[in-house]
């Protein structure tokens, strides 16, 4: 019978417990898929949310709100005056910086609610819109999903074909922390009828917006950095042995299959060297020129070679005269040339500026298509 | 402390009332006068208009003989043919003795009334022969009896179509035919006091451990009641833990599975008028198993095993995850099913726990309601339960799409348990797991779960350790744990009975053609 008695005592007790005190039912919430931080002509800081409404009377699927703070966390009480519900930050799929903001540096502080509150989602893709924060935010196309949405998916899909980077929150803290290296995110514009992939925004290592890669280099960073990632399809030109067609330009068109990095780090006469040998095995999908590949592919394999060292060497000194390290060099001269690195490591990207990257790369072609 | 008193209350009283009835009767012994013996009969019969009393000459017993039954109880066949014939029309020359002329197997002398008393009580018809303190107990019993049917709680594809029946003599016979070994042992203890039920406790005496079967003979020893009316009461008396919500024996209405546990060291209790067999002691894995998984072939059989398993973390778990994954740490959803799961519930007024529960709670009864109305009916409630639930609550926006489906998962999967008792526990929990969920979100399902898994563990069945063969660990059992490996592995019988024979079979790998 006291047996019985403490049963039911402790079910009492359990009932009457209070621990509900962070439920926060999904109706509740406002989950906001995309936030934006920008700076007006005053230099004041706007903050720009959208997240979905569930509502069937509402004509509208989602909200967005743009306000002025001082903080991110100062942002949400803005937000929370507004929106229908109470702000959530679990679920972020971007974070878009204005172009405006990333022209000074240190702006990486304002992120520090992100990595602090442990509800706060670090797998937000890291974000550069080309233009005013405001147009995107209110641009709603009748063709797409939810903007938040439309746009994750479109950032991991150029991602997959290795158009642009995908940086999430977590990788940029590391990116930004890290003395090796200079962070890279995506960068986006806002057209009239579209919202298009640029390519990847190099940043320096204050935050700095340092430039712009284009999609067809950042192939050729991804290839650095990552190997073989997703598809990888190469158009070059290549001087073909026929007259000129005045439509038809000499181009071919491959898929990489596999790619081998070897890095080998000097120091010599004062600089860095970084000798790379990369050897990529490629499979033709598209030649627009006449070639006898039976007889004269070991020609095909070195015209290819060749273009890509051209392509290689005018990415990497565009980066040097940047003072930006994406490919993260600095690892490498850390881990064989440690005594040199820890005199630079400060300010690692302007020893990389100084340094000589020799890009060797070794072309064989394993795949022909299926045509003869 | 009021609960307390009233409780303690009713159970003196029951004492009382059996202290009564136990009180020491006397011992009336039969007269050599027909007269007095009938005159005690409708004494002690009294308003019983089902009893017979029919007296005649026998010329071959010298005088005249009263034959007394109870109408219902005995087999009119063998009355008439086996008693009344040979007793009337009896010729000169044969055998003299009154005893040899009835042809039926058992016959047993009795002195007093008491036990006359009884035995017409349980369908034996007694004689009484002028001039003899004596009577003849004479088995004619014959009560109304159910044909074998298939088992109905416990179907199966491919084991037997025999289930258990209310006799327990039938069903001793239906596991005797499994096991036609002398070692199968039969121990009779009657309990009850009104009802005096017949418990026949059988084992494989050379291989069942006698300390196990001391503790359950003790047990049974120890119950006084007016009467066990089914084997379900029988488990509640002798449970090691009254309070849990685990079943802690295996009640079954199948005779192949009793014989399969009996030949694992198991000892069963079939109980005189119940139609299903108590087992024991049992482990919680035992109740995960069935008689098909050994007849379908292994492969097969362990992915439906690891089904049962998936099945039982479903039914219990999954109303409570959906509850703390929407009220809580909606940050692990997928987005896109959050969005829907969003879109969903936009038109429902209730918060998650009340939805789940509304919805959990209509399901049960839809299952409730099921069990005791007769087919026909029963189509109806499945008709409606199906479009009220599946279309009309949605749509009228009381409960999401995405709970409707939870709660559909949830009802397949507990269907999945073999065991009835086992899925009823199930259906008990889950309702703890989502208050819990509600309460405190994913931490609180841990906490349940680990609390769970406390309980699992400290339970016992006849002393005999519930989680066996996880805690303790026997890694030999696990042979038919998640996975059922092929009978040939299964060389030792499951130590889970803590059998005192260990050997269940020689090495029986089928060699094939490749040698």
């Amino acid at each position: 019978m006291k047996r019985f008695t403490q049963i039911i005592l402790s079910f009492v007790l359990i009932v009457m417990l209070t621990g509900c005190t962070d439920r926060l039912n999904l109706e509740d919430a406002t989950l906001s898929l995309m936030v934006g931080i920008d700076l007006n002509e005053k230099n004041e800081l706007l903050f720009y949310m959208t997240s979905p409404v569930f509502s069937r009377e509402a004509k509208e699927k989602t909200e967005e709100y743009g306000v002025r703070a001082s903080s991110t966390r100062e942002s949400r009480m803005g937000f929370d005056e507004i929106v229908t519900a109470l702000t959530v930050s679990g679920k972020i799929q971007l974070i878009v910086l204005g172009k405006r903001l990333l022209q000074h540096p240190d702006w990486f502080r304002l992120l520090d609610v992100v990595f602090r509150d442990a509800k706060f989602t670090v797998n937000a893709r890291m974000v550069m819109l080309d233009g005013s924060l405001n147009e995107l935010f209110e641009y709603k196309p009748k063709d797409k999903p939810r903007l938040a949405l439309h746009l994750t998916k479109l950032i991991d899909t150029a991602n997959k074909r290795n158009l642009t980077v995908k940086t999430r929150a977590q990788e940029f803290h590391r990116q930004m922390f890290e003395k090796g290296m200079t962070p890279h995110i995506s960068e986006l514009k806002k057209t009239k009828h579209a919202v298009r992939v640029m390519g990847t925004a190099l940043l320096t290592k204050k935050g700095v917006y340092a430039g712009l890669i284009e999609p067809r280099d950042t192939v050729l960073l991804q290839m650095l950095l990552h190997g073989k990632q997703g598809e990888i399809s190469i158009t070059l030109p290549v001087k073909g042995p026929t007259d000129q067609n005045p439509i038809i330009k000499d181009r071919v068109s491959f898929f990489i299959k596999g790619v081998k990095k070897k890095v080998k780090t000097t120091y010599r006469d004062g600089t860095f060297h970084f000798d790379v040998q990369v050897s990529l095995r490629v499979s033709i999908s598209e030649r627009l020129f006449p070639f006898n590949m039976e007889k004269d592919y070991k020609k095909l394999e070195q015209m290819i070679a060749k273009q890509f060292h051209k392509d290689y060497a005018q990415l990497i000194k565009k980066c040097q005269e940047a003072k930006t390290d994406p490919f993260g060099f600095g690892l490498y001269a850390r881990a064989y040339e440690y005594k040199e690195w820890k005199k630079v490591q400060d300010d690692w990207p302007a020893a990389f500026a100084k340094a000589t990257v020799q890009i060797k790369p070794e072309v064989s072609i394993k795949g022909n298509g299926v045509v003869k | 402390m009021a609960m307390r008193g009233w409780l303690r209350r009713k159970k003196t009283s029951v004492k009382d009332r059996l202290s009564h009835s136990g009180e020491p009767v006397r011992v009336r012994e039969i007269s050599d006068q027909l007269s007095e013996n009938i005159a005690e009969l409708n004494a002690i019969f009294t308003l019983t208009p089902d009893l017979v009393i029919r007296t005649f000459d026998s010329r071959h017993a010298g005088g005249k003989v009263t034959l007394v039954y109870l109408t219902g109880l005995v087999d009119k066949n063998s009355i008439n043919n086996n008693v009344l014939r040979p007793l009337l029309s009896h010729r000169e020359g044969e055998s003299s003795s009154i005893f040899d002329l009835l042809s039926v197997g058992k016959v047993t002398v009795v002195y007093d009334f008491q036990t006359v008393e009884n035995d017409i009580l349980k369908g034996s018809s007694v004689l009484f022969i002028e001039g003899r303190k004596e009577a003849l107990v004479v088995e004619t019993n014959g009560w109304p009896q159910r044909a074998l049917e298939d088992p109905q709680l416990e179907a199966s594809l491919k084991g037997a179509h025999q289930g258990f029946v209310e006799t327990d003599s039938q069903n001793i016979a239906l596991i005797r035919r499994y096991i036609p070994n002398r070692e199968l042992k039969i121990k009779e203890i009657w309990v009850g006091e009104r009802g005096d039920t017949k418990l026949s406790i059988m084992f494989l005496a050379d291989v069942v451990n006698p300390e196990v079967l001391q503790e359950l003979e003790d047990r049974l020893g120890r119950i006084k009641v007016d009467s066990i009316l089914n084997t379900g009461e029988l488990e509640e008396y002798i449970e090691d833990n009254p309070y849990s919500p685990f079943p802690q024996f295996i009640t079954t209405e199948r005779p192949d599975t009793t014989a399969s546990h009996l030949l694992q060291g198991k000892i069963a209790v079939v109980v005189d008028r119940s139609p299903s067999v108590m087992i024991a002691p049992v482990s919680f894995a035992s109740f995960f198993q069935n008689v098909d998984d050994y007849s379908i072939r292994w492969p097969v059989a362990s992915f439906i095993r690891l089904l049962r398993y998936l099945a039982f973390i479903v039914a219990t778990f999954l109303p409570a995850i959906y509850i703390a994954l929407i009220s809580f740490n909606y940050e692990v959803i997928p987005l896109d099913l959050i969005l829907s799961i969003g879109e969903s519930r936009e038109k429902v007024p209730f918060p998650p726990l009340l939805e789940a529960l509304l919805m959990e709670l209509t399901l049960e009864m839809l299952r409730e309601s099921g069990i005791r109305l007769p087919a026909p009916i029963g189509q109806t409630v499945g008709i409606v339960g199906g479009i009220v639930i599946g279309q009309a609550v949605v749509q009228a926006g009381i409960v999401s799409n995405i709970m409707v489906i939870v709660v559909a998962f949830t009802a397949i999967a507990s269907f999945i348990i073999p065991n009835y008792d086992m899925s009823s526990a199930v259906r008990l929990i889950r309702f703890v797991m989502m208050v819990l969920a509600a309460m405190f979100g994913i931490v609180g399902i841990v906490v349940g779960l680990m609390a769970l898994i406390g309980h699992l563990i400290s339970l016992q069945s006849l002393g005999v350790p519930y989680g066996s063969p996880l805690a303790p660990v026997r890694f030999s059992d696990w042979k038919d744990l998640f996975v059922r490996l092929p009978l040939w592995k299964m060389l030792e019988r499951p130590t889970g009975a803590r059998t005192v024979q260990e050997k269940r079979q020689g090495d029986n790998q089928p060699e094939g053609d490749a040698k």
